[in-house]
């Protein structure tokens, strides 16, 4: 095997002084093994699903793509399904780059929520989703 | 609830273009409107592919009903009986021009990609999400869905097709089959 597939539910229940509703995202992350690290074309990637009732089937919104350059540590992106609603095509943005600059690997992310879930975050609410991110990476790979 | 579908296999040995082991994972994530796949190749995969259902289909040529290739009705009338019926129910048909694929990322010039993405969409259509129906994990437009894939192109030979070619994508249609019978 050399990629294996977590899924994790993150909410922000345990966490203090954050406004992010109470709606927990469940982050399905497919990473290189551990022994396999030194493949650096092996991508990374991520898929965030963002409902209010896990029952619910989700809505396919964004679709990023991200890979860092061979020879220096610039990152290319490119949308790969668009959404109109800027804040959700931004978060997968920067969750694509931020994964491609920090593991040096390409990275797919993809996010989806129900269409009720779309609209009224507020814009602080990407940082802690990309801390989330990131952080379950960090203990995924070493 | 989570429709999350995970699958590993290896390549048969012996394969041009493949690395041996040729470790294939398939990933797939179900969401209302599209399903996203993941096909990877020794943990690699380089293109992107989205298909989509193009055109009007007519009742009776409802997806469950019409044959896999080939021309409508020809086994019916092989006989020969009734030229003047036969002549009506000579249709031919390519199943294949229901799809629309749109390459996202990878070589669009790239001939095998589209015939590979049609194939992979058949499948759902026809077989899969048919027998996902009484389980979990089905859209709420199942005619109308998406699906985006994100394969390595490296399974597949550059250049020419051969019959290998042919066999590792049976290979991989039977992989993604086996991956919803568990």
């Amino acid at each position: 095997m050399l990629v294996k597939t977590i899924i994790k539910t993150v909410s922000s229940e345990d966490e203090e002084s954050n406004r992010f509703q109470s709606v927990p995202i469940e982050i399905i992350a497919t990473i290189p093994e551990i022994k396999d690290t030194e493949n650096k074309r092996i991508p990374i990637s991520i898929t965030l699903r963002h409902v209010n009732d896990s029952q619910e089937m989700s809505k396919l919104q964004c679709y990023h793509y991200a890979i860092p350059k061979r020879d220096s540590s610039d990152i290319i992106d490119v949308p790969l399904l668009d959404t109109p609603n800027n804040w959700i095509s931004e978060v997968t943005r920067k969750i694509s780059i931020s994964t491609a600059k920090k593991y040096h690997k390409p990275c797919y992310t993809a996010w989806s929520s129900s269409e009720a879930m779309s609209n009224g975050i507020s814009p602080m609410d990407q940082l802690y989703i990309l801390k989330k991110c990131i952080n379950l990476l960090d203990t995924l790979i070493v | 609830m989570s429709y999350n579908f995970d699958y590993h296999n290896e390549f048969p040995p012996n394969l041009d273009s493949i690395p041996c082991p040729g470790h294939l994972d398939i990933n797939a994530t179900h969401f209302s409107n599209a399903i996203l796949l993941h096909i990877r190749l020794n943990g690699e995969m380089n293109c992107t592919l989205d298909v989509t259902r193009t055109g009007l289909r007519p009742v009776e040529q409802d997806v469950m009903h019409r044959p896999i290739a080939g021309i409508e009705g020809s086994e019916l009338n092989s006989g020969g009986v009734n030229n003047k019926e036969e002549d009506e129910e000579l249709f031919i048909r390519d199943n294949l021009s229901d799809y629309n694929v749109h390459i996202r990322l990878g070589d669009p010039n790239d001939p095998k990609l589209p015939v590979i993405a049609t194939q992979i969409a058949e499948l759902y259509q026809r077989v899969i999400i048919p027998t996902l129906q009484r389980g979990q994990g089905i859209p709420d437009n199942p005619s109308s869905l998406d699906i985006m894939i994100t394969l390595s192109s490296k399974i597949w030979s550059r250049g020419d097709s051969t019959d290998e070619d042919f066999s590792k994508l049976v290979f991989v249609l039977k992989c993604i089959k086996d991956m919803y019978q568990r």
